[in-house]
């Protein structure tokens, strides 16, 4: 299936940069270091993540550890906690549907990230592996669900 | 209780969700998270050899498997991380070994996009790109499964591939 029908594209781009030309809010406070100066930003470029519903999704899809555990001592995973992870290929998130963990996940949800929503970097052991800081100015409305 | 050293984490979705810790005795333990609650998150742990792991990483042994078929007897624990701190708290009898504790069957490692820290797997080039094959360009990389970032609009279209 093809999610894209305009040009995207995953740009490389200094926080400091983004941040002159974007001024975002982050949905919480950031610690020192985070998100890193070497970024990457997003033009309506596809990611999935992962939902606990098959035919619906709300905030809660998108809340950090840190966001649902504020009180909580990340230690040096801070910037990882405060972060959440998305996929830029569709099969490697299914995929992951048939782990313990996410057994209780049920669907997918399409994001079409822009620059507005916030920055990303390649992070983790698999390159389709991306964590996502977000902006307040992210909006859950119509995203897309995939069956 | 043994208390384990984070050696790899082999998979990250907004925490670690496989990784690789060694006891004291240098015993490597396959970990895969199934649940987290106020107390910390809970993984099944499973005692490998340096073989079985190069096999599961290699993408050639089911993760269903490794802990249904392990390579020794009582080699399957509970392994809890709390606050940083991962211990294999409690040794899990085959009975004790539940359903939500279990990977699917045919969860293999994800080979194609490991980036494997231990070896060189990824070359870096930059290329200079007239501005205007831009499109057959991304084109043909993608096609070939590589990536492209455009790194800036210099005067050469610079865009790096890896």
């Amino acid at each position: 299936m093809n999610y894209i029908n305009e040009t995207v594209m995953l740009k490389t781009c200094k926080l400091t940069d983004y941040i002159a030309e974007y001024h975002p809010e982050w949905t919480c406070d950031m610690p020192v270091g985070c998100p890193p100066e070497d970024i990457i930003v997003a033009h309506n470029h596809p990611f999935f993540r992962l939902a606990r519903y098959a035919d619906r999704y709300d905030e809660d899809d998108f809340k950090s550890y840190a966001e649902t555990s504020p009180d909580k001592d990340w230690g040096e995973n801070l910037p990882l906690a405060v972060g959440l992870s998305v996929i830029d290929n569709e099969k490697k998130a299914r995929k992951r549907l048939k782990s313990p963990y996410f057994s209780k996940f049920k669907g997918i949800i399409l994001l079409n990230l822009e620059p507005k929503d916030g920055v990303l970097k390649q992070t983790g052991a698999h390159l389709s592996h991306y964590t996502w800081w977000k902006t307040k100015r992210f909006s859950i409305n119509n995203l897309k669900m995939l069956q | 209780m043994r208390k384990l050293t984070l050696k790899k984490i082999l998979d990250y979705y907004d925490v670690p969700q496989i990784f690789v810790a060694d006891d004291a005795m240098g015993t490597s333990y396959l970990c895969l998270l199934f649940d987290h609650d106020s107390d910390g998150f809970k993984y099944i742990g499973v005692q490998v050899s340096q073989q079985r792991l190069d096999t599961y990483v290699k993408g050639l042994l089911d993760l269903r498997d490794a802990y249904l078929s392990p390579e020794a007897e009582n080699a399957v624990f509970l392994v809890t991380v709390k606050k940083e701190v991962i211990t294999a708290a409690k040794q899990l009898q085959p009975s004790e070994i539940t359903e939500d504790m279990l990977p699917e069957k045919d969860y293999f490692f994800d080979v194609d996009d490991y980036i494997d820290d231990d070896e060189t797997s990824i070359d870096r080039y930059q290329l200079d790109v007239p501005s205007k094959d831009k499109e057959t360009f991304s084109t043909l990389i993608s096609r070939m499964g590589w990536r492209v970032w455009e790194i800036g609009k210099s005067a050469a279209n610079v865009a790096a591939v890896w």
